[in-house]
């Protein structure tokens, strides 16, 4: 599910899936747009090829990742490794959807 | 627009009755447009600051709305907070301030620029939820450029004394918001008495008057409003006379309406002992009450799209069976007639894929939407019949126009039946199962529909626009709509006609129903159960009592030979008269 590399410059990639039954919607997005921006680090989402500012809500409505779809998350800085925890643990959590 | 101009009428077209006096709340949608403008280099830092001192106004206000609604958390709470962060991003914000920089162009015209941008960017994605989302980003676009103009920025949720809403249009989703706000009544400049947003106004019972071509050009702030929704006119900044003379009129209807609902409760028969159901029409599960306690005998119609409306995801079956259920358990008088999904048309949806159709009143809706979209019309019957475990429910489709329709609704319902019963929920096995008489194939072929259907209800509001050829949103051809019109006349006794052949109840649930005028006329067409607003009802019973079936009928065949809605409309007056209150008698 999961591969974890970090490299020198304290780059943590993750793929996951996204669970929640309605997929990256408004509310999810914006989510984990707030909870990117909590950190310093430089963070991106890539789907299908296309990559976006994991600050950005807008940038990540854009992604349309629906149930079942996988991203990636990168993050680059000093607090990339909580940075991507966080997210990992919001995305298992489905977004705390009902 | 100058302070001291007093008394202005506008005159529109009645709604929604009811009075109401209250400040103006100016609900404006349109975003302005700009011209290309520039800034100088030594501006350019003081054009950023004033970018982002609008940008803060708007975070705050927008957390302020968010803080003052009571249900945390709930629908709109999110959606605000979805705004929140919209207003924050740097799609939005850095790309504006990046304009400015690099090319000096004023706030207004940058923001402006990104915004189009971004708003194409939505518009173009496949996924129609998303491609709304686009609707989001200009909301709170025009939101910064209010702020930058250093006007205020307005929305109902915003709302919190008495108001009266002025508005060029209001799409269903503004008047869903209405629901229990500090809304007294509202104008639009645009609609008809048979638009959706005049329809729901009067389920909210919202006084309302619409059509008044430019009622938004003469607004300005702090100017008191009367809404006189029986005379469809609005009184812009009115003096204190006439200000007293609404008041005591108010008062006055207030009186009568208790005066009539203290007899609502009798049996609604005529002189000559025919008896004919009054029954509600309601949009939402609080009008339950109201219904039985206005002295409804059923419900008529229970219209569903709320449930569907102002939300971002399809509601659950659960969900939709605890409504359902809640208004069957409130209303175990009598008969609650559930009608399917009626999305389509002028109403909207916000996460079915609609493409645009050019006539969407006559494109993919009711109950063809339903049958092409399956899994949406299963969920919902399933909710309706495990509601019916707990009362008398009917179930009703929407304009269906042939026999194919009738036959694979029902086929559905068979297959929720047969899952309900596997799954080992509980519901009425014998559950009646009607359909909408409001396309007028289907009226023409009723003879044959009768005998497929436990019940028909006739929707006057569509029936009588698809028979003339009028659309009803259209304020040129308003005066056309005519309910008396000979061709209407013939079509109702033919589809009741139809319907007692086949040894099953006729119902009317359009507006024509709840407009007292044409009582005699539909209880000479041998109508058994008339649908209307539950405003209406205590004054129908009323006048039926008062009324004579063997008169009517013996009316009814007098208007045969009448040539037009006008000369049938002259002998109503001169026949019933005297059955009328005066203020009914004033309309004629």
């Amino acid at each position: 599910m999961s591969e974890l590399e970090t490299s020198e410059s304290t780059r943590v990639v993750k793929n996951l899936m996204i669970k929640n039954e309605l997929g990256l919607h408004a509310r999810a997005a914006s989510s984990l747009a707030n909870l990117a921006s909590k950190f310093q680090s430089e963070i991106f989402i890539f789907k299908d090829g296309i990559e976006v500012n994991g600050k950005s809500i807008m940038g990540i409505l854009m992604l349309a990742a629906p149930k079942g779809s996988m991203i990636k998350v990168s993050a680059e800085g000093d607090d990339a490794d909580e940075a991507v925890k966080a997210i990992e643990d919001l995305v298992k959590r489905r977004f705390y959807e009902k | 627009m100058h302070r001291d101009r007093k008394n202005i009428i506008a005159s529109g077209i009645p709604a929604s009755p009811g009075i109401a006096i209250a400040k103006g709340f100016f609900l404006d949608r349109s975003l302005p447009s700009f011209v290309k403008s520039y800034v100088s280099r030594e501006e350019v830092e003081i054009e950023v600051e004033k970018f982002l001192g609008a940008v803060d106004r708007s975070r705050i206000q927008l957390s302020e709305i968010q803080e003052s609604l009571i249900e945390k958390n709930g629908e709109h709470y999110q959606i605000l907070g979805v705004h929140i962060s919209m207003l924050e991003d740097s799609m939005l914000i850095d790309a504006t301030i990046k304009m400015i920089r690099d090319y000096f162009f004023r706030a207004e015209w940058a923001l402006d620029k990104v915004l189009k941008d971004l708003v194409e960017n939505f518009h173009r994605m496949e996924d129609p939820y998303l491609k709304q989302r686009g609707d989001d980003i200009k909301q709170i676009a025009h939101r910064i450029f209010e702020n930058l103009a250093g006007r205020r920025v307005d929305s109902i949720l915003e709302v919190g004394e008495d108001v009266v809403v002025i508005a060029h249009d209001l799409s269903p989703a503004d008047t869903a918001q209405m629901v229990g706000r500090s809304v007294k009544g509202f104008a639009t400049d645009m609609g008809s008495r048979t638009s959706h947003t005049a329809i729901v106004a009067r389920s909210l019972r919202i006084p309302a008057v619409v059509g008044l071509g430019n009622v938004t050009s003469y607004f300005a702030y702090d100017e008191v409003y009367i809404i006189d929704g029986y005379e469809g006119i609005v009184i812009i900044s009115p003096d204190e006379s006439l200000i007293s003379d609404y008041t005591k009129k108010l008062d006055r209807m207030e009186r009568k309406r208790k005066a009539l609902v203290k007899f609502s409760k009798l049996p609604s028969v005529t002189r000559d002992g025919r008896k004919l159901k009054v029954m509600a029409n309601i949009e939402m599960p609080h009008e339950a009450e109201q219904a039985l306690a206005l002295g409804a005998d059923g419900i008529g119609l229970y219209r569903t799209e709320f449930i569907y409306l102002n939300r971002r995801d399809m509601p659950l079956e659960d969900e939709q069976f605890m409504i359902y259920r809640g208004v069957v358990e409130k209303f175990q008088k009598g008969e609650v007639t559930i009608r399917t999904l009626d999305l389509g048309g002028d109403k909207f949806v916000s996460h079915v894929d609609l493409a645009e159709e050019m006539n969407p009143a006559m494109g993919l809706r009711a109950i063809r939407f339903c049958l092409k979209e399956k899994e949406i019309f299963k969920t919902q019957l399933r909710a309706i019949l495990r509601a019916s475990a707990y009362g008398n429910v009917r179930i009703m489709f929407p304009m269906v126009s042939c026999v194919w329709e009738i036959e694979e609704a029902k086929k559905v319902v068979s297959e929720a039946k047969r899952e309900l019963s596997r799954d080992g929920h509980p519901f009425d096995e014998e559950v009646k199962i009607g359909i909408m008489v409001e396309v007028p194939s289907a009226a023409i072929i009723s003879d044959i529909l009768a005998g497929m259907v436990d019940f028909f209800s006739i929707g006057t509001n569509d029936l009588i626009q698809y028979c003339l050829a009028i659309d009803r949103v259209n304020e040129s051809v308003t005066y056309l709509y005519d309910p008396l019109h000979p061709a209407i006349i013939r079509m109702i006794r033919f589809i009741v006609e139809a319907a007692h052949g086949a040894g099953i109840k006729a119902a009317m649930c359009g507006e024509m129903a709840g407009d007292h005028m044409f009582l005699p006329v539909l209880i000479g067409l041998e109508l058994d159960e008339l649908s209307m607003n539950p405003d209406s009802i205590p004054l129908a019973k009323t006048i039926i009592r008062k009324s004579d079936f063997g008169y009517a009928r013996e009316f009814l065949e007098e208007i045969k030979s009448c040539a037009s809605g006008r000369d049938i409309s002259d002998m109503l007056r001169g026949k019933f008269e005297d059955l009328y209150p005066e203020e009914i008698v004033e309309k004629f």
